[in-house]
């Protein structure tokens, strides 16, 4: 296969990332990937030319980001994947990456935004020393403390300024996030709260227009009147529902089928 | 990440403890010394021999058992002599490998070649194999981890050589110091293949006790390199015999535990930690291995909002390395947010080191909640302003928040009035009147049944010992027989006679 085309729609590809223009970047990318695996650097082995590795890593990682533009979650997922083993073994590829952390951060808070928690520590534990000194890997690992702790109002303005972003792929996520800890606020409040005023509701809620609080209040099922939210409150009390006999009686009868293997 | 093998020099300073004890019990010449450690080889030759003609691993674990006592012992001599012993002709291929790595040449050992003529006798392969673990052991501990490495490589080929399931313990043993003198080596990667490859064809010969040792093995090489999602789908893929050696079940329970605590699940986590602290050798040879499970339980009781108990920061073997645990204990008990973040600033260094800093990182919101549910039973009611201070916070607003999502995750009971800014704990409930009294019940039944099946599979059983037992049974139900129709009939007689006395 003529490598020097290869090299040629390599670059092009990237003009074509570095001038934003994702549509075409994603129609670059398929035969690009076919190239890469008939040169056998699609999945990096000890034996590969370390010179083309780079520029398949790059490849990918462009992938990726395009990805991220195209708001193409399971894409993104596979080409993290793909990148994976290129990471592992980045102290023999030269140049070092200059996208690595930023996308491992853009992984942790694509898990954050689909409250993949196991998942997220996972992947945060591989990283250990770096989650305090990166910029970008801090992002994901503050957000989710916050989300953690329930100081949702500080996940709010690192979400939704524009300053406290770190990049614009990042400010993606946004919406996601939002709408996490709207839905998160919205059941900490009905168990919270037994009423609460509408204006002050908007303001928890960081709504910012009337229309949109109505159509919420409408989906989460509450009443609104007198211009205050009530809550449904929980009808069923767990002292009243009595005795849970087949509980008991299951574990009464565990006991007993234990108890005769030992005697 | 600790490394947590039970036989490593950990702990030096009770090493040096034990060999100063013996040293004063016993104050004897180096030759004397070396004649019993001479006469101690000789005799586990004794144990291997009995072991592969009776097929009994018992006395093979027995031998291997006494290694850690044997090791601080050793020298070339010993073990010159030992193979002098064993093969009888220097020039067998193992002994020429040991002799060699001795640094004594065969030449040393020409009038004894000459004494045992040109045949050359089969040796046991146990006895072999139980030669070139010792030497391994030697060199580990002369540090020499080159040499070790290049001796390794030799000592595996020829124990690939044997399939002998008398030899299983043995080889697992051989394993081990093999993956750890790569792992000194730092070529952890290089030996994921030939791990794997050894795996398969364990699981194949049914070879359980190596089929144990590398998985631990492989398990622990995945930690070591953060490598966590392929260390759990070697633990949801692979199955683990249970039947293996308890100390190798210990090291298995504290990687899982170690993998389940990363993934959140920290119940599981707590199971296998407690099933690895109560399989683990429990003498001071195993300090580094408790100390480290002992750490990662800690964090994850508290994790799950549980205090672990004090006194097990007092016990002598654990009170140093737990101190920086005990601080963390003490933050999150009374939910003081910055004294436990001085307590990782202080500490983080040693936290790092154990691979606990990141679930320690978890623990931040613990704190909070535990300062909340203070305030929350001390106070029927208090201002988000009082509580925002007293937990150090930034502002009401997180507070608010804070508290909310302590109400939805049931941690206090109360409700917030947010136009005044206060919050009102409603009534403590009267635990006795839920179901959590039983519940807690439930649990402890469940673990004492569980203990006592355990305690029932570790039991050794003689082997054919069934078929005698089976004649018993055979007579005690013949007996049982009689006996029935004896009381039958004495019964009879008994009742009458008790109408009689009436």
């Amino acid at each position: 296969m003529s490598q020097k085309s290869f090299e040629t729609r390599a670059r092009e590809l990237a003009s074509a990332f570095a001038a934003k223009d994702y549509e075409r970047c994603s129609h670059l990318l398929p035969p690009l990937k076919v190239t890469l695996s008939q040169l056998n650097i699609l999945v990096p082995l000890l034996s590969s030319d370390l010179g083309l590795l780079a520029v398949a890593r790059d490849i990918l990682e462009i992938g990726a980001l395009t990805a991220i533009f195209l708001r193409d979650d399971m894409l993104f997922s596979r080409y993290i994947a793909q990148l994976s083993p290129f990471y592992a073994m980045k102290d023999k590829i030269e140049p070092a990456s200059s996208n690595e952390k930023k996308l491992i951060a853009l992984r942790l808070l694509l898990l954050l935004s689909k409250n993949d928690i196991a998942e997220f520590h996972t992947e945060l534990e591989t990283l250990e020393d770096e989650a305090d000194k990166d910029v970008y890997i801090r992002y994901p690992v503050m957000l989710e403390r916050w989300l953690m702790e329930g100081s949702y109002d500080k996940v709010w303005k690192a979400t939704t300024q524009r300053s406290e972003v770190p990049t614009e792929e990042f400010a993606i996520f946004a919406d996601i996030l939002v709408d996490t800890i709207r839905s998160e606020i919205a059941t900490c409040s009905e168990k919270a709260y037994p009423s609460l005023p509408l204006m002050n509701a908007k303001h928890l809620l960081f709504f910012t227009e009337d229309d949109e609080l109505v159509e919420f209040i409408g989906q989460r099922g509450w009443t609104a009147r007198d211009g205050r939210i009530y809550f449904p409150q929980e009808s069923t009390e767990p002292l009243e529902s009595g005795i849970p006999m087949e509980n008991i009686i299951e574990n009464t009868l565990g006991y007993a089928r234990e108890l005769e293997t030992i005697v | 990440m600790p490394a947590p093998e039970s036989k490593e020099p950990k702990v030096e300073i009770k090493d040096e403890q034990m060999t100063d004890a013996d040293t004063v019990e016993k104050p004897k010449s180096p030759e004397e010394i070396a004649s019993l450690v001479l006469n101690d080889i000789k005799q586990n030759f004794g144990f291997l021999e009995k072991a592969a003609v009776n097929f009994e691993p018992r006395f093979s674990m027995r031998v291997l058992r006494g290694l850690g006592n044997l090791r601080r012992r050793l020298t070339p001599d010993i073990l010159v002599n030992a193979v002098d012993a064993a093969y009888q002709s220097p020039s067998h291929r193992s002994a020429a490998l040991i002799l060699k790595y001795l640094g004594k040449e065969v030449s040393s050992m020409e009038i004894d070649e000459s004494a045992s003529g040109s045949s050359t006798p089969a040796v046991l392969p146990e006895i072999d194999i139980y030669l070139l673990v010792l030497l391994q052991v030697f060199l580990l501990d002369q540090g020499d981890i080159a040499k070790l490495n290049s001796f390794n490589d030799e000592a595996i080929t020829i124990l690939r050589g044997y399939n002998r399931r008398t030899l299983d313990a043995l080889a697992a043993k051989m394993w081990f110091y093999y993956a750890h003198g790569k792992e000194l080596n730092k070529q952890l990667v290089e030996l994921r293949p030939l791990l794997l490859a050894v795996l398969r064809t364990s699981t194949l010969r049914h070879d359980t006790e190596t089929r144990a040792m590398i998985t631990t093995l492989l398990l622990r090489n995945y930690l070591h390199t953060q490598a966590i999602s392929q260390a759990h789908q070697l633990v949801l893929k692979a199955d683990f015999p249970e039947s293996a050696a308890t100390s190798v079940v210990a090291r298995y329970l504290y990687y899982v535990g170690r993998i389940k605590a990363i993934q959140l699940d920290y119940s599981a986590a707590n199971e296998s930690l407690i099933g690895a602290i109560r399989k683990a050798p429990q003498t001071s040879y195993a300090a580094g291995f408790l100390q480290a499970a002992h750490k990662l339980k800690v964090i994850i009781e508290l994790l799950m909002g549980d205090i672990p108990e004090r006194s097990l920061f007092r016990e002598p073997m654990y009170e140093k390395a737990l101190s920086p645990y005990m601080e963390l204990v003490k933050a999150v008990r009374i939910g003081e947010v910055p004294q436990f973040s001085e307590a990782i600033e202080k500490y983080g260094a040693a936290f790092k080191k154990d691979g606990t800093y990141m679930l320690i990182l978890r623990l931040r919101q613990n704190v909070i909640k535990t300062g909340i549910r203070m305030m929350s039973l001390s106070y029927s009611k208090i201002s988000l302003r009082d509580i925002c201070i007293r937990l150090h916070l930034d502002s009401e607003e997180s507070a608010e928040y804070i508290v909310a999502k302590a109400i939805r995750d049931g941690v206090i009971e109360a409700t917030i009035d947010h136009e005044k800014g206060f919050m009102q704990s409603k009534e403590i409930l009267d635990i006795y009147s839920t179901q959590e009294p039983n519940m807690a019940f439930h649990e402890r039944i469940k673990f004492c049944i569980s203990l006592h099946n355990e305690s029932v599979k570790a039991m050794r059983y003689p082997m054919n010992q069934h078929r005698v037992e089976l004649k018993n049974v055979e007579e005690a139900r013949e007996r049982e027989k009689e006996l029935a129709s004896e009381i039958q009939e004495g019964d009879i007689e008994d009742d009458d006679g008790d109408f009689d006395g009436l």
